[in-house]
């Protein structure tokens, strides 16, 4: 079948054309009348098009505005604009629709000049409502993410604010100093009218204002606040931060006479804690009513954890310098009490040794001359042989009590170390000793009190290695080291092993380390099993005071 | 050797009274000997040596006024006067000191018996008579 040419077929009319459009078409002529107007202008504007509009009375009340939401006037409507000459191309336009729903519209208007209907307007109306509603929606998100970024920011400066403060308190910056950075960073970040930190006083009623800003000139470092129901005392007492919208208003506690001469209306504080009481506050005020927010509270909160963090940090510092002074004082004295109780145990043995001389050895030596005396005179061969039995005796008892002596005082150091030793070690002989060598490169003898505690320790080592060592050879080193005397002892003895801190002889070396090191000596031993031992100890020749 | 012909006159300090008689009476019950006087400190030890003029002078290291200067003044004022030591104890730096001081020996109590006492006094006359003669104590 073949379709029958253009003309022959029925008339297609207008309507055919424009009604299947999304778009609403109308054109009107230039009284307003309507000469056509398809079936998405119903659709999309809500309402049946009229059939003259001469002026806005025509329409329904609609609410039409431009994109910037200003209302936009019948003049200014796009039929009216193109009959004015102008042209209205991509015009983007809001419009309440008499069933209250807001349609955004996308119009477009042209003029057309025809003679035999004198001039008309086409208007056509595409509903952009979706993809205005995302702009808007954007619009609203990008502000809104705007804002969020301020706030961010906002946050991050104090944060870094806060973490300076932090900073400064760690590296030991003093609590005065460190107030005056913490009111300075509340008054940059909240720019209110005053600051100020409150300081409780001992007497836990009245608060010294210690640091602060905006504040009548010489108040800063002498004003003081009662605590009697005001609210600083409020604070104080319920330790809790808070926001005060209007000290007018305010019905927990009334205005300090500092804040009643500054006109103080709104303010915002937070506690400072202290190790068992608090120890103040800190605060913001403004003149004028102003809204603090939660976000501005944590931000006090914050400032005034960290003051209290310091102080008390500060605090456990100087009360640790404290201890460590006290500790010092009590090694101190420890030392003192050592070193007297070691000149006393030294007094002490000269005391014995001397009674031991003057009365024992002497009432001995005496009856030892009276025994031979009286021995002469008997002529009983029996009794003369008794007590000529009895001198040995004596002598014996006298030799034991000289070598006494001579261990407690030591007479012969006036000698000289060497002489000393080697005379101590010969009287206390065993006859299973070592051989002694004793090597001194000691150009001068040393003070009495250094020499008698080189000797003294001299004397223990030598003991600990006739008693522990089984050596056949023990070699004594003095010479002068760093205004003192070093000394080394070194026998080829057994040894022992150092690690399990049993050595033979121990508590001898430890009251010997001890003595030594009061003096403010140093002592060292060294030794291995079978590889004999090494003592080393280095006395100052004049002890500190 | 010469054979003496007067008796050896001896002086004895020591501030102990036991020690003071028991020297004494070894002194005075030994023939040769005489004992001129006793004294309990140096001063006293001094100018009784002084006065006395022994042939030895037999001293304690510890007695008051001390042992080492009572040796030292009668050596130096009383040249006829031997010096013995006599000690209840006896280390090297004692007897350095007491030989340094003028003292011709050191001998200890209880270490030596009677008789090397009353050798060493002796012996001590003999050199202090002849100065040569040393063969008691070298």
């Amino acid at each position: 079948m073949i379709d029958p040419p253009l003309s022959e077929r029925p008339l297609l009319t207008l309507e055919d054309v424009l009604d299947p459009l999304l778009c609403a078409v109308v054109v009107r002529d230039s009284s307003g009348r309507l000469v056509i107007a398809n079936k998405a202008y119903e659709v999309i504007l809500g309402f049946r098009p009229p059939e003259v509009v001469r002026s806005s009375n025509e329409l329904p009340s609609l609410k039409v505005t431009d994109v910037e939401g200003k209302p936009l006037r019948p003049t200014d409507w796009p039929a009216a604009t193109v009959l004015a000459g102008r042209s209205v191309s991509d015009l983007t336009l809001s419009l309440i629709r008499p069933d209250g729903r807001k349609v955004w519209l996308r119009v477009d208007a042209a003029r057309i000049e025809k003679p035999q209907f004198g001039t008309l307007t086409v208007s056509t109306f595409i509903d952009v409502t979706h993809r205005q509603e995302a702009e808007e929606t954007a619009r609203i998100e990008s502000a809104r993410a705007t804002q969020l970024l301020s706030v961010l920011q906002r946050l991050h400066q104090q944060q870094a604010g806060i973490a300076e403060l932090g900073r400064l308190a760690l590296m030991g910056m003093a609590p005065p100093e460190l107030m005056d950075h913490a009111v300075a960073l509340v008054d940059s970040t909240l720019k209110p009218d005053y600051v100020r930190i409150l300081e409780l006083l001992p007497d836990g009623n009245n608060l010294l204002l210690r640091a602060g800003t905006g504040w009548r000139p010489g108040l800063v470092g002498t004003a003081i606040v009662s605590g009697e129901s005001t609210q600083a005392g409020y604070l104080i007492e319920t330790n809790e931060d808070m926001l005060i919208e209007d000290f007018r208003t305010e019905k927990r506690f009334v205005r300090s006479q500092l804040l009643r001469e500054h006109r103080v209306r709104s303010g915002i504080r937070a506690v400072i804690r202290g190790k068992n009481t608090p120890f103040g506050d800190l605060a913001a005020y403004t003149k004028q009513i102003r809204h603090f927010t939660e976000e501005d509270i944590i931000f006090m909160r914050a400032v005034a954890n960290t003051l209290a963090d310091a102080f008390i940090g500060h605090q456990a510092d100087r009360e640790q310098e404290q201890t460590l002074r006290s500790l010092e004082e009590v090694n101190e004295a420890r030392q003192r009490l050592l070193q007297r109780l070691s000149n006393i145990v030294e007094e002490e043995r000269k005391r014995i040794a001397n009674d031991i001389h003057d009365s024992s050895l002497q009432v001995l030596a005496g009856l030892g001359m009276r025994l031979q005396l009286v021995a002469e005179k008997v002529d009983d061969p029996d009794q003369k042989k008794s007590l000529s039995e009895m001198s040995p005796a004596l002598a014996e008892a006298g030799h034991r009590l000289r070598r006494l002596i001579f261990d407690l005082r030591p007479d012969t150091l006036e000698l000289g170390l060497e002489p000393a030793l080697r005379f101590y070690f010969e009287q206390t002989s065993t006859g299973v000793d070592p051989e002694l060598a004793i090597d001194s490169r000691l150009s001068e003898e040393a003070p009495e009190e250094a020499r008698l505690m080189v000797y003294r320790a001299c004397q223990e080592a030598l003991n600990n290695v006739r008693k522990h060592a089984r050596a056949s050879r023990v070699t004594v080193s003095l010479e002068e080291v760093d205004d003192g005397i070093g000394v080394l002892i070194h026998d080829d003895g057994v040894g022992f092993d150092v690690s399990t801190g049993s050595q033979p002889g121990h508590i001898g070396l430890v009251a010997m380390r001890e003595r030594i090191q009061i003096a403010g000596g140093r002592f060292s031993i060294s030794s291995a099993p079978g590889q004999g031992t090494t003592v080393q100890f280095w006395v100052p020749l004049r002890q500190a005071e | 050797m010469k054979t003496r012909l007067r008796d050896v006159r001896v002086l004895v300090a020591d501030d102990d009274a036991l020690i003071r008689s028991a020297l004494s009476d070894l002194i005075e019950g030994r023939p040769g000997l005489a004992l001129v006087g006793t004294a309990g400190d140096a001063e006293s030890a001094i100018a009784l040596a002084i006065s006395s003029r022994p042939d030895v002078a037999v001293l304690d290291y510890r007695i008051p006024g001390g042992g080492v200067h009572a040796a030292r003044e009668i050596t130096r004022l009383c040249p006829g006067t031997a010096v013995l030591c006599l000690s209840a104890y006896g280390d090297p730096g004692t007897a350095s000191k007491m030989l340094g001081a003028g003292a011709r020996e050191f001998l200890v109590k209880g270490v030596s018996t009677n008789e090397d006492i009353v050798a060493s006094i002796l012996a001590a006359a003999r050199i202090a008579e002849d100065p040569r003669d040393r063969s008691a104590v070298e």
